[in-house]
């Protein structure tokens, strides 16, 4: 069993707790400002970092792409926050080259090796799919979030007893699909 | 296998590695399936950034909690500090001496307001190509081989204008005052970013060294021009004067 802080498992943060997710928060948050407060920023944009840190790690957790913990859960969120705010100083000009890579870094842990993180902002083609996601309905969104976001195969989507077969998820799913796109067509 | 199994597979991640070399050929020679593959992956990030957005919100909720407990808190805290002084003042005013009760101990401050500087200047990458002596001397410095770090940093040709700030930092580390502050001066008169850090650094220099004229003069340039540290400084330069 995968078990490292207060004896948390990655299937108990699988599920999505909300006050697993809120202790996580807090137990955290002191020591995440203690570490960034060495880099010179405000305590707002650290707050902000630490934000975005800890939803990073969230969503490796949910998305399946984190499937064991090798260290304890502050360790990955410290070490998210150190690329992010490498990335902060970088767009503040302090920074020198363009490729880092934060696992020379984290010498004792591998940790961003297993951690994706997105720090792009969405495309104007995203954006237009993104409006248009809004509308759909909740069965589409939650059928296409369990497949995208979460990373569930069309079997595992099946075992969750809304659907009878597998192929009645495939076709839902392109169903919805093909719904969005001809809303994006007709913007 | 049907194209969109290919796909379906490709974001579950249970392709096979046949199935895989499939799909890359596919989407290398087949223009209708990378577009509905690239379709899926905006999907994909789309839905993410939604989740992200729904999340950011629920995080400030617990962040306004916190604030508020902390204000709280901070009121109490106020309360008992003010107790805690007036005892200890009352404790000890009898026979304590007057450099404890008036008197500033530098050393203490030099101690307390010491942290080495990161290594901002120079990620660290994995490439090979780039393995220069720039990028040796900072991997020593960022695992405290203070000694190695500095026979590299005294190496590079045509160093750029932040290597003296980090070879005086190097400097400090190993005791080498003097020359810490030698660098750190050369730097505050140079274009450079370190200018202000470098004006922290030479306040808690002359700190070690005992000499407070010096320490509150370069305090008070770092407040009149820099935004480095500046509460800090401010704290410090109160308890100085």
């Amino acid at each position: 069993m995968d078990t490292v802080d207060l004896d948390i498992t990655i299937e108990e943060l699988q599920s999505g707790s909300e006050i697993i997710y809120k202790q996580i928060y807090e137990n955290n948050r002191a020591k995440f400002i203690n570490f960034a407060r060495r880099y010179n920023l405000d305590d707002d944009d650290i707050i902000d970092v630490y934000q975005d840190a800890y939803i990073a790690f969230y969503t490796n957790v949910m998305s399946g792409k984190l499937q064991t913990l090798t260290s304890s859960i502050s360790t990955y969120i410290i070490g998210i926050g150190k690329f992010m705010i490498f990335d902060v100083l970088k767009k503040n000009n302090k920074m020198q080259t363009v490729d880092f890579d934060i696992s020379l870094l984290q010498k004792d842990t591998k940790i961003i090796d297993t951690i994706e993180i997105e720090t792009e902002a969405l495309t104007s083609q995203q954006r237009l799919l993104e409006k248009h996601f809004k509308t759909l309905g909740k069965q589409c969104k939650e059928l296409l979030t369990l497949f995208y976001y979460r990373g569930f195969t069309i079997k595992e989507i099946l075992n969750k007893g809304d659907y009878n077969n597998e192929n009645v998820v495939k076709s839902a799913k392109s169903r919805c699909m093909k719904t969005l796109k001809e809303r994006i067509k007709l913007n | 296998m049907k194209k969109e199994d290919l796909i379906n597979g490709y974001f579950s991640n249970s392709l096979t590695p046949n199935e895989e070399q499939l799909f890359e050929i596919l989407l290398a020679e087949n223009p209708d399936f990378r577009t509905q593959f690239e379709f899926e992956k905006d999907l994909k990030r789309v839905i993410k950034e939604k989740e992200n957005k729904r999340l950011k919100s629920k995080l400030e909720t617990f962040e306004a909690k916190i604030k508020i407990e902390e204000k709280s808190d901070k009121s109490t805290a106020w309360f008992n500090w003010k107790i805690a002084a007036a005892i200890l003042l009352f404790m000890s005013a009898g026979w304590f001496g007057y450099d404890a009760l008036f008197g500033v101990n530098t050393i203490e401050l030099y101690t307390s307001n010491y942290d080495v500087y990161p290594n901002t200047a120079y990620p660290i990458t994995r490439s090979d190509t780039i393995n220069t002596i720039e990028r040796e001397a900072f991997v020593a410095y960022e695992s405290q081989d203070y000694d190695l770090a500095i026979t590299n940093f005294n190496t590079i040709e045509n160093p750029k204008n932040y290597i003296s700030f980090y070879k005086a930092q190097t400097y400090l580390q190993l005791g080498n005052l003097e020359k810490a502050k030698e660098l750190f001066q050369k730097n505050t008169n140079e274009p450079s970013d370190y200018i202000g850090e470098s004006h922290w650094y030479l306040a808690l220099i002359y700190l070690k060294q005992n000499d407070k004229i010096q320490a509150k003069k370069e305090l008070k340039t770092l407040l009149q021009k820099h935004r480095y540290k500046r509460e800090e400084a401010k704290k410090l330069l109160n308890t100085l004067s």
